[in-house]
Parts: structure tokens; C-alpha cells; sequence
């Protein structure tokens, strides 16, 4: 047995003998943490100094100061950067500290010395810990002492950063136990390095692959997917922890979690869980080959050779399956560029790996069988994937087996303004996690409106993009939760054209509203007495100033009203605004607004309108002007040569263009001002102001788009209160004296 | 005592070591002679424990020596190229050597430095070969153990230091239990150092026998015969190993004692006679003939 004492001694001349990375770990972290921290702290405390000096605003000044915090805060906890250099820094170590075990010299010595493998190994991978830790705590306080004194410290940050202390050295120790793996596999220094890379970053390289083929060969694989498969936890520690880092905002000194969600205590208990786990698991797979792996493996590329065809398979397959990918998409022949590319990168990977391991030309052309194999894997696995061998598009979930769905369009309307008080972002990703919906008439028109799409993708089997002919159509995702547990989400094509009544049923459900639709939401009903309510009818806009509370009900019961069959129908008769100011907001930078469109039909909104002497709501206006409140209407036309127009007969030369009839490319511009046509005008006119919130992309509102058109007011129309707003033609009830004064105004060449 | 019983090492498709069964008893010194890849470095790295063995066992002191503590407190091992720490000086490794060899003499170390003429504070790493080959050997000498594994250590030494280190070992003998055991491909290296040797060839050992015990059996002695009948009459009484003629004049290998041998001419005729002693390499010539070998081709090339 070696004594305490001698222990000690043999620590302390492992640890001399390791200087250069002691002060390499030292320097790394004094760089990440506070040289960072003093830089930032510096230019805000200039910052801030000015703005007290010129005597701001407080706000401003306390904003400063909780930047200073943050900063410190930032420096001194979880940051993006930190992942990088500790994972770097646990390469160092690693490498550093087990490389006697690559050369034949320092075995002789090591090995024959009466010092027990346990404990060398306990001496050298402590050493490693202890380098680090011991650095990062001097930088630690060399960075409290920068917040102490620029004024940034606070016992919260104080406490935030020994957290952080303890998990960022968790993660180091991760990171070190999987670098120690990949030296205990290799037998030199450079195929160690190489191994840390494969080990730190396979497993991402992997998840990328297989959403990306994913994405490429699957029409139904959608981004819900993909984030669920980004998501998912991380075995390795560098990339989970640069994840969970990134998901951390610091607001003074306070954590924040970017997604609301996801408390950040639970992400930081599940993120120390899995740290743990990662450190137990690979450590002891480190011990475990370090104990196994033969002295005589120095200078060797891998310690066991019975990995080699392993790994060589592992890699090269992957890879292959890449470049297939990579060239596929870059080609026109699909097919040949696929699979001649899974080639080359078999080839590529096979050579590589053949000099690396062998450290010789002639042996690329060695291991054939094992390159055939290579192919084969990677071949089989593109062909599961461009022939959808395992029927991932036309895969639908047996009507028994579905407990709920949940649904959504792919890229829903920011403009329709929800979940802006609860949430950061508004994604339909946001709709797919928080919607529950059970109702059978539901997931049976969801089934429905699936199927109808999956019948046309089998009637176009060789076509990719079945589906994208149909008129209006729209994507959609959905969420199956199925009675075994297991959730699956899928994207699909609508069109209210194949699918009407189904449609009107998704859109109507009262699930996928309370989801979609903030109006329903707690948080807006606690907020609405804050809010400035307004109603425009496009042409003015009139403040709601009695009950808000009572019209917002009004509101949410009319809107149960508002599926596909309402949009396609009808157009909006004007549109409700509800704006809260960034001052009545709980940390509030913005004013937060959101519009909903008010139909005819919503009787009990326009009726408290109404009650509010808001006439328009009332008595809908078709038009929306009178021609006495319209000086002039201005209609400009684009004459291109080059055919823009999908129709050809959207051109309104098209037929002198046919009989040869020279029309220069030009802008036609019509004024009109007889009182007549400027009423016939305006009946054909729609404001633009409720475009944004009509038809949702569901049904066609039926904007000409090949005209612009500018109304003029009179002063007096201005004087009460009329904007001169965009307004749109809707071709349907567009004048026939439209098209011929734009014919007649044309210059002919 | 250190034994090694059907040693075996592989490193991939070759085969280093095979079923070597040798018996080094302690306080003499050990030599271990081979041709170059004869396996010599493979089995003292076996017994100092730094490789595992395929098969076979390598017991010091009766206890396994692979990744056993307290069997390789009792050697030091200095390989054939010694590694010292990057930037290290020799008080640097006496630092070290004294944290892992309890018996460390540190005040000996400094002592031998001295009489070595090496410097204590000066880098490892601008020493010649031969003065890295002194560290090594006084280090070994000061780690207190009782076995010393010496491969190819004397290579980068002068004639003088070779006989101060030889001296050392002697000294270090006589005043502890110390046993040297040294590699070399070198037989007129070890010739008058070792007291049993044994020969390695293709990884197996062709004989392992004590020094005196080889000399005393075989005879080396010059004559020239009174007539060819007294000549023929002689030989045919005599095992013979090697007989060279030059003119009358026979030089002769010869099994037997010294008293043998010299009874047998004593009673022949003959116009000269006298018994020479025998180098180690004309000791292993013979004793390797009669296996078959030719030694000269193995040891000398």
C-alpha cells in the first residue's frame, strides 16, 4: 500500500509536470469568464455613468444597471461560449493526462513502477478535475470581484453563479469522462483528437442526418418532428449543454427560461440528471477500457483492434448516406446523383478511414468487403427513405388508437396576434403542444381531410408534391396522441375546395380556437380592462369605451362562428383591435395588439358596438365610402412584356399582343372623378386594413392584384375623421368601364 | 527469486515470446543474451509487469508481477531508451522516484551524481546517451530494490564507466540484496559480469545455465601431438566440441574437468599442451553447437 503522504507526493509531481495545461485551462477560462465580464461591465458602467450624468430617465438607469447584472451574471453562469471551452479544455486534459499510455517509453516507466492502476488513474483523472476546478473558481471570483466593483453584484447572482459553478463543472467532468473514452480507444494522440470528435459530435452529425432525409424524402415530416428529434435528450454532454446554456436568459441577475413552457428549474434538474448519467456512464466505460486496453497498443490507431470494422461502419455509413444526399439534391437526376454519391462517400470515408488506420496509401485499397458492406448499408438506408419503404407519408393512425389530436396551419398569421401575452414567439409548433382536442366529429374530419390528401399524393405516386395544384390549399400539421403513449406529428395539405365541410369543422372546434385564438385565453380577460378597444370599418376607425369585458365575451361567442364556411362566404364587415400598451404591461416593451375580424354575422359583438354608437358596425356600408367623400380614385396598371401574369388573359393587352400589336412595357395611370364611376368604383373596392384579417388563406377574397389603387378624400371626409388607406379591386364586382379606360390610357408604340 | 513458467507474448501475428521457462535465483547477476527481436526486451518488460502475458505466469518472489504493487516494489526497470519527464533535471526524477520507491536512497542518488560527474540541476534532456544510461543505473541503484532489470543498458557506455558500473553492481551485491538482471545482445558485454545467463533466439530460451558451471565442463587446450597415431589415438578418447588445426598445432574444445583433461594429455604424448581459459562466446559456441545452432550467427552475426 502507498501511504497518504506518498500519494500526495506522487499528485503533487503530476501535477508540476502538467503546468502548460494548468495555465492553458487558466488562461481559456480567464478569457470565457471574466476578461468577458470586465469588458462588458466596462462599457455599461460608461454607458451608465452618462445617462446619469445627463439625468435620465430612471427607467433607463435601472435598465442599465440590470444589463450590468446580466452581464455578470451571464459571464459568470451559463453561457453559450462555456460548452465550447470546457469541452475543449477536457480534450486538453485528457489527452494530456493519458497520453503515456501511446508511447512505448513512458509505459516502461509508468508501468513498471509500484503504483497500482487504480490509483494512477484516480491520480491523473483527479489531477484533470482538479486543474479545472481550481481554475474556474479563481476566475469565478476573479469575476465577482470585477462585478463588486463596477456595482453589478447582488446576493441572487452571487447564488446564481455557485449553481452554476457546481453544474458547469458537472458538465466539465462529462465532457472529460467521454474525451477520456475516445483515448482509452485510441492508441495515439492524433486518432484521440479525432475520437473526441467523433464522440462529441456523432451523435449530432446523426440527428441532423435523419431529420435532413427526413425533410428531403418525406412531404409529411414537419418542423413539430423535427424540434421533438432536436429535443430530445442529449447523451452527449457538449452539444446538451451548449442546448440547455442556450435555452438560459439572464434578466439582471435572475434566470429565465427562453421558453416559457419550460421552467428553467426543470430544465437544470433534467440537464443535471443527464450530466450525471453522462459522467457515471462514460466514466465507467473510461475505466472500464483503460483496465481492458493492452500496454502494447501505443502507436496503434485503435487500442481494440476488433473495433475497427466496427467503427469504420459507423462512420463511413453515415457519411455515404450524406454525400448521397448532398448530391442528390444538387443534381437533376435524382436517382443516379443519389446513389452515385453514397458511392463516392463510401469511397471517400473508406479511404480515410483505411490511411488513418493504417497509416498507409496501399491500404485504401484494402478492406473491399467491408467498403461493399458500407454501400450496401448506405444504399438500403437511402431507399427506406426516397421509396418510403417504412410508409412514413401514407402512415394514418388507426381511428380507435388516436386519444386526441391537436392541428394547426404550418405558418399561422402573426397578424391574428395570439398568445402574445403568454408567450415569446407564435409558431404553430406553440398550437401542436398545448391543443388537446378529443372530440370524434373532430378527429374524424382531421382523418377525413388526411386521407382525401393522402389519396391524391398515391393518385400522383411519382409526383413529390401532390397536392400543391389545389386551389386555396393551405399545410397544416397535426398531432396524434395515440392510446399507446406514443405522439406522432405529420403535415398535410388542405384545400376548402376537396374538403369543405371538414374544413369548417377543424376550424370551428372549440379546442383548436381556445388554442388559436387569445380572446379565450384567462390572460386576456384579466388584461381587457387595460386595453384600448377600437372597431374599423377600413374607412375610419371608432373607440369602444363602455364594457370591455362584455364585448370580449360578445366576441368569443360569436367566434365560435368562425370556421372555413364564414371566410369563404362572406368578407369582413370591419375588424376589432384590442391594443395593450407596453406601460400597463408586466415588463412590457411593446404595445402588444391584436384584430379580429367581425362578420355580419356576429350579432352579439355588433350589437354592443352598437349600443356604443359605433353605426358602422351596425349598418354595414357597401361600400365603405360614399362617392361624397371621395375626391378621386387613382387605379394604376403594370403593363409588363414578359408575361408575368400566370393567366395570360389577365393581361389586359393580351389579345393586341396576339395580333401583333406593339404595347411597350409601361405603367397606365387612370384618375377617376366623375361622381358615377367613382361609385361604381367604390362598390368594387375593399380596404385593405381588413384584407389582413379576412380569408386566412382558407378561400381566395378575390383581390385583383394587377391593380394599384389610391382614394383620395375631400378635405372634408379628412376633416372627419376618413383615412386614405390602401384599398383593393375584388375582380368580382370590378366595373367593365375599369378595364377599357386602362386599355384607352395605354401608350401605343 | 524471479521465475517464469511457459511465457508467452504475442503483439498481433508475432510471436515475441514463447513458452519461456526460466529460474533467476537472486543475489547473482543475470544475463539475457539475444540477437536483435530475439524477444529480450519483451520478456524483461513481462517480469518488470508492463505487458500482461498471453499466457504463462511471471512470479517475483513467488508473486505474479503484472499489475501487482507490491512484486514491482521489489525491481526497477530500465528499459532500453529510459524516459525521464520533459524538462525534468535529475533531482527532478530523484523527486519522483522518491514518491513511488519507498526505499528511495535520495542521499546516495546525490552521492552517485557526484561520483558520475552528472549535475543534479541540469536538464535530462541535453545529457548524452551514456549519461541518460548513468542516470537510469544510479537511480535503479538508489530505488533500494532488490531486482534490477538492465536492458541494454551498457550499450551507451565507455569501457571505463562500464567498469565503475560493474564495480557499483559488485559493491551494491556484497552490502544488500541486489540482483541484476541485464539484457544484451552483447556476450563479450556480460562476459565477466554474469554469474548464469540464458539465451533467447526467435522468442524461446536455448539454455539458461550458471557461468561456472559451463566453464567447468568444457576445456579449451592447445597441443601438438609426438606422431599422427598419438594424435588419433587421443581425439578418440575425447568428446570433442570444436577442434581448429594450424600446421601441427591443434586447438581443441573439450568436454570434461579441467583435471580430466588434464590427466588425458598429462598421460599422452605430446610435444606441447596447455589448458587456456574459455571466453563466454567459445563457451556458447559450443554449448549452442551441440543444440544445432551456430551461435556466432545468432550472438555475433
Amino acid at each position: 500500500m502507498t501511504s497518504k503522504n506518498l500519494y500526495w507526493a506522487k499528485w503533487m509531481e503530476n501535477v508540476r509536470r502538467r503546468g502548460w495545461t494548468f495555465a492553458l485551462c487558466f488562461v481559456g477560462l480567464f478569457l470565457q469568464m471574466p476578461a468577458v465580464a470586465w469588458i462588458g461591465l466596462s462599457s455599461e458602467k460608461s454607458y451608465l455613468d452618462s445617462l446619469i450624468a445627463q439625468g435620465a430617465d430612471s427607467v433607463l438607469i435601472n435598465d442599465s444597471r440590470l444589463r450590468m447584472q446580466s452581464i455578470a451574471a451571464t459571464a459568470a453562469g451559463f453561457n453559450d461560449w462555456y460548452p465550447v471551452v470546457a469541452g475543449l479544455i477536457a480534450v486538453l486534459l485528457a489527452v494530456h493526462g493519458f497520453s503515456f499510455l501511446y508511447s512505448r517509453k513512458k509505459t516502461d516507466l509508468y508501468f513498471s513502477v509500484p503504483v497500482s492502476a487504480p490509483k494512477r488513474y484516480v491520480l491523473i483523472w483527479g489531477n484533470g478535475i482538479f486543474s479545472f476546478a481550481a481554475c474556474y473558481l479563481v476566475n469565478l471570483i476573479l469575476c465577482q470581484t470585477g462585478a463588486v466593483l463596477f456595482g453589478a453584484m447582488t446576493p441572487e447572482g452571487m447564488a446564481q453563479s455557485l449553481v452554476a459553478f457546481l453544474v458547469n463543472l458537472l458538465a466539465f467532468a462529462a465532457m472529460y469522462q467521454l474525451a477520456l473514452v475516445a483515448v482509452m480507444l485510441t492508441g495515439n494522440v492524433l486518432c484521440a483528437l479525432l475520437g473526441c470528435a467523433v464522440l462529441f459530435f456523432y451523435e449530432g452529425a446523426v440527428r441532423l442526418l435523419l431529420s435532413g432525409l427526413k425533410s428531403v424524402f418525406f412531404f409529411s415530416y414537419c418542423s413539430a418532428d423535427q424540434r421533438r428529434l432536436m429535443g430530445l435528450p442529449w447523451i452527449t454532454p457538449l452539444i446538451g449543454f451548449k442546448d440547455f446554456c442556450g435555452s438560459i436568459v439572464y434578466n439582471g441577475a435572475s434566470i429565465n427560461s427562453a421558453s416559457p413552457d419550460s421552467p428553467w428549474c426543470a430544465m437544470l434538474l433534467e440537464e443535471v440528471l443527464l450530466l450525471v448519467l453522462a459522467s457515471v456512464l462514460f466514466g465507467a466505460l473510461a475505466y472500464f477500457l483503460y483496465r481492458r486496453r493492452k500496454t502494447e497498443s501505443y502507436h496503434q490507431t485503435l487500442a481494440f483492434s476488433w473495433m475497427k470494422p466496427v467503427l469504420e461502419f459507423l462512420l463511413v455509413v453515415p457519411f455515404s448516406v450524406a454525400c448521397g444526399l448532398l448530391t442528390g439534391r444538387m443534381a437533376q437526376d435524382f436517382n443516379l446523383f443519389l446513389f452515385g454519391g453514397a458511392l463516392f462517400g463510401v469511397l471517400l470515408g473508406h479511404s480515410v478511414i483505411r490511411l488513418v488506420y493504417e497509416r498507409d496509401l496501399k491500404a485504401v485499397l484494402q478492406g473491399r468487403i467491408m467498403a461493399l458492406c458500407c454501400f450496401g448499408a448506405a444504399v438500403l438506408s437511402l431507399c427506406v427513405f426516397r421509396f418510403d419503404l417504412a410508409g412514413f407519408d401514407s402512415w394514418i393512425p388507426k381511428r380507435e388508437k388516436i386519444e386526441s389530436v391537436a392541428f394547426s396551419m404550418e405558418h399561422e398569421r402573426g397578424s391574428f396576434g395570439w398568445n402574445q401575452l403568454s408567450s415569446d414567439s407564435v409558431s404553430g409548433g406553440e398550437m401542436l403542444d398545448r391543443m388537446e382536442c378529443t372530440d370524434p366529429d373532430t378527429i374524424d374530419a382531421l382523418l377525413s381531410v388526411i386521407s382525401v390528401w393522402q389519396e391524391q399524393q398515391k393518385r400522383e405516386e411519382s409526383d413529390e408534391t401532390a397536392g400543391e395544384d389545389w386551389k386555396d390549399r393551405n399545410i397544416w400539421v397535426v398531432r396524434y396522441r395515440l392510446t399507446d403513449g406514443r405522439t406522432a406529428f405529420r403535415r398535410f395539405y388542405v384545400s376548402r375546395e376537396k374538403t369543405p365541410g371538414q374544413l369548417d369543422i377543424l376550424m370551428r372546434d372549440p379546442a383548436y380556437q381556445d388554442c388559436r385564438y387569445q380572446i379565450y385565453e384567462q390572460a386576456m380577460q384579466d388584461c381587457i380592462g387595460e386595453m384600448e378597444v377600437s372597431y374599423t370599418d377600413g374607412a375610419r376607425e371608432y373607440f369602444y369605451t363602455m364594457d370591455k369585458e362584455a364585448l370580449l365575451e360578445a366576441l368569443r361567442e360569436d367566434f365560435r362562428s368562425y370556421g372555413s364556411d364564414l371566410i369563404a362566404s362572406q368578407l369582413p364587415c370591419g375588424a376589432l383591435r384590442l391594443e395593450l400598451p407596453a406601460g400597463k404591461q408586466q415588463d412590457g416593451t411593446y404595445d402588444l395588439v391584436w384584430e379580429y375580424p367581425v362578420y355580419q354575422t356576429f350579432e352579439k359583438t355588433r350589437s354592443l358596438l352598437a349600443k356604443n354608437d359605433i353605426d358602422a358596425a351596425v349598418t354595414q356600408k357597401q361600400p365603405f365610402l360614399s362617392a361624397n367623400e371621395v375626391e378621386k380614385i387613382t387605379v394604376l396598371y403594370y403593363h409588363y412584356n414578359d408575361g408575368v401574369y400566370e393567366d395570360p388573359k389577365d393581361d389586359l393587352f393580351f389579345e393586341q399582343e396576339a395580333s401583333a400589336v406593339l404595347v411597350p412595357e409601361q405603367q397606365i395611370t387612370c384618375v377617376f372623378t366623375e361622381k358615377d364611376e367613382v361609385e361604381k368604383l367604390l362598390e368594387a373596392l375593399y380596404p385593405g386594413e381588413l384584407i389582413s384579417v379576412a380569408a386566412e388563406a382558407v378561400a381566395d377574397p378575390g383581390v385583383d392584384y394587377r391593380f394599384d389603387v389610391r382614394i383620395s378624400l375631400t378635405p372634408e371626409a379628412l376633416k372627419d375623421g376618413y383615412r386614405e388607406g390602401d384599398v383593393y379591386l375584388i375582380r368580382d364586382r370590378e366595373p367593365d368601364f375599369l378595364e377599357k379606360a386602362v386599355r384607352e390610357a395605354a401608350v401605343f408604340g | 527469486m524471479i521465475e517464469l513458467k511457459g511465457l508467452s507474448k504475442s503483439f498481433g501475428q508475432i510471436e515475441a515470446v514463447k513458452d519461456v521457462d526460466v529460474t533467476i535465483r537472486e543475489n547473482g547477476v543475470f544475463g539475457l543474451i539475444g540477437t536483435n527481436g530475439a524477444g529480450k526486451s519483451t520478456v524483461l518488460r513481462l517480469m518488470a509487469g508492463v505487458l500482461k502475458p498471453d499466457a504463462g505466469l511471471a512470479l517475483v518472489d513467488n508473486m505474479p508481477v503484472y499489475d501487482n504493487v507490491d512484486a514491482k516494489g521489489k525491481i526497477f526497470f530500465i528499459a532500453d531508451e529510459p524516459y525521464f519527464f520533459p524538462n525534468a533535471a535529475p533531482r527532478d526524477m530523484e523527486r519522483y522516484y522518491s514518491s513511488v520507491y519507498r526505499g528511495f536512497d535520495r542521499e546516495r542518488f546525490y552521492l552517485y551524481l557526484v561520483k558520475f560527474g552528472l549535475d543534479g540541476r541540469r536538464r535530462i534532456r541535453t545529457f548524452s546517451k551514456g549519461m541518460k544510461k548513468q542516470l537510469a543505473i544510479i537511480a535503479g541503484l538508489c530505488a533500494g530494490t532488490k531486482y534490477l532489470y538492465c536492458d541494454e543498458t551498457f550499450d551507451g557506455l565507455d569501457p571505463v564507466m562500464r567498469q565503475a558500473v560493474k564495480g557499483v553492481f559488485a559493491k551494491e551485491m556484497q552490502e544488500r540484496d541486489f540482483t541484476p538482471i541485464i539484457a544484451s545482445h552483447n556476450l563479450r558485454e556480460l562476459e565477466d559480469i554474469c554469474d548464469h545467463v540464458g539465451l533467447l533466439h526467435q522468442g524461446g530460451v536455448l539454455l539458461s545455465k550458471d557461468l561456472e558451471e559451463m566453464k567447468c565442463n568444457i576445456q579449451k587446450v592447445q597441443c601438438v601431438f609426438s606422431s599422427k597415431e598419438e594424435e588419433k589415438r587421443l581425439l578418440s578418447s575425447l568428446v570433442i566440441v570444436r577442434c581448429d588445426r594450424r600446421g601441427s598445432l591443434l586447438t581443441l574444445t573439450l568436454r570434461g574437468t579441467r583435471e580430466e583433461t588434464i590427466a588425458a594429455f598429462a598421460a599422452a604424448d605430446c610435444l606441447f599442451c596447455e589448458v587456456l581459459p574459455l571466453s563466454l562466446e567459445e563457451i556458447f559456441i559450443s554449448e549452442t553447437e551441440v543444440k544445432g545452432y551456430d551461435v556466432k550467427k545468432l550472438i555475433l552475426g
